[in-house]
């Protein structure tokens, strides 16, 4: 079995659709796996030939205004365009929101459904994880561990599906944290952020 | 002032001003100059810029037009039940509309609103034979949208003449 993963996220290897991307291959021991970055500077369609050579995709992404970064978005429409070789890949997918409760990256999740449908391909399922700000913070704790319990049950099962080559309904989760904690944590991150670049609290709130 | 967001040609900017200018409103018009950039997901829109963009490409204001403004009308073709790749490229240019602080509705998490302000928001999505399933996406996004951004949604359309949805004007 050959496993593509494509990261979608505009920071590439820096990113936490990276650090998502490796704990899935990490569960998928002996299979094949290659991944591809569709950056905002690189958005080759070139690839799709390779593509055509897997048995399922796995996209990574950061939810961006409850859907799918533009820059992915605008290199999903060319494929759409070049079209793809016929060939019933699965596609599953792995979005991180901002915001604490999963059930934000659905709609970003069914988008991906209905582009599979448009170039033909089989979509599986997938998972969207809340809470994703932190997760930079939490990758070296181990899946299903802590904070990556709800995380590690979900994605047992979506690697299940992928492995099978079947499809289930989308998870909807978050890394295990009070939302309140992660409020606080997220709104003091960004006013340190703003305080390191020179900014106080009445600069941050401004109104053009 | 009403802003229009479309991804057509940037020659219909003058038509659609006068399809949507009224004696109370004026039309501000945001199109594609293909010198847009993408957002490179680095929040400085909230903590160095705040309120702008830090790329400067024409289109780093586009968040305060929204936050500002009385309606936002948005024309786009209809692409997996979204936003086309132009539209969004400005949707994700523009979250300093809002601020980097949370609050609880309704159960989920959203962003407090930087302008004491709730524009509504009209959508027509534009596509040949849009299924049933890509309206319902949609529709669920521009709810989304709206609720994220502090917006009243007052209509989201579908069609697959958008020459002829206003009137033949276009």
């Amino acid at each position: 079995m050959k496993i593509a993963f494509i990261n979608g996220s505009p920071r590439g290897a820096k990113s936490t659709s990276k650090i998502i991307i490796d704990e899935l291959k990490s569960l998928v021991n002996d299979i094949l796996c290659m991944e591809y970055t569709i950056s905002r500077s690189w958005q080759g369609i070139e690839i799709i030939e390779e593509l055509a050579d897997f048995d399922a995709i796995i996209f990574a992404f950061p939810l961006y205004v409850d859907g799918i970064p533009a820059h992915l978005l605008d290199w999903l429409k060319r494929v759409e365009q070049a079209g793809f070789p016929s060939k019933k890949i699965n596609v599953y997918c792995v979005v991180n929101c901002g915001f604490y409760e999963g059930i934000h990256g659905e709609i970003a999740l069914d988008m991906i459904k209905s582009w599979s449908e448009k170039v033909n391909l089989n979509w599986g399922m997938g998972v969207s994880v809340g809470a994703g700000g932190m997760y930079p913070m939490i990758k070296d704790v181990p899946l299903g561990k802590g904070p990556k319990s709800h995380i590690g049950s979900a994605y047992k099962i979506f690697i299940g599906n992928v492995m099978n080559m079947t499809s289930s309904n989308n998870i909807y989760t978050n890394c295990k944290i009070p939302r309140f904690t992660y409020k606080i944590a997220a709104e003091l991150g960004f006013i340190a952020t703003a305080k390191k670049n020179g900014l106080s609290l009445k600069d941050i709130r401004r109104c053009l | 002032m009403k802003l229009l967001i479309h991804d057509l040609k940037n020659s219909a900017d003058d038509m659609l001003k006068t399809v949507f200018e009224d004696i109370n409103n004026q039309v501000t018009v945001i199109s594609n100059n293909n010198e847009c950039k993408f957002c490179i997901g680095c929040f400085n829109c909230w903590n160095r810029s705040a309120g702008t963009c830090i790329l400067k490409d024409g289109y780093e204001k586009t968040g305060s037009q929204i936050g500002k403004c009385d309606e936002l009308i948005i024309i786009s073709e209809c692409v997996y039940g979204g936003f086309s790749p132009f539209v969004k490229r400005l949707i994700d240019r523009s979250i300093s509309c809002v601020l980097p602080f949370f609050e609880i509705v309704e159960g989920k998490m959203r962003h407090k609103m930087r302008y004491k302000n709730s524009p509504t928001v009209s959508v027509y999505f534009y596509g040949t034979n849009i299924s049933e399933s890509d309206k319902s996406i949609a529709n669920r996004l521009v709810s989304a949208n709206a609720r994220n951004f502090h917006m009243n949604v007052k209509n989201v359309d579908f069609t697959d003449n958008i020459h002829g949805i206003f009137g033949g004007k276009l």
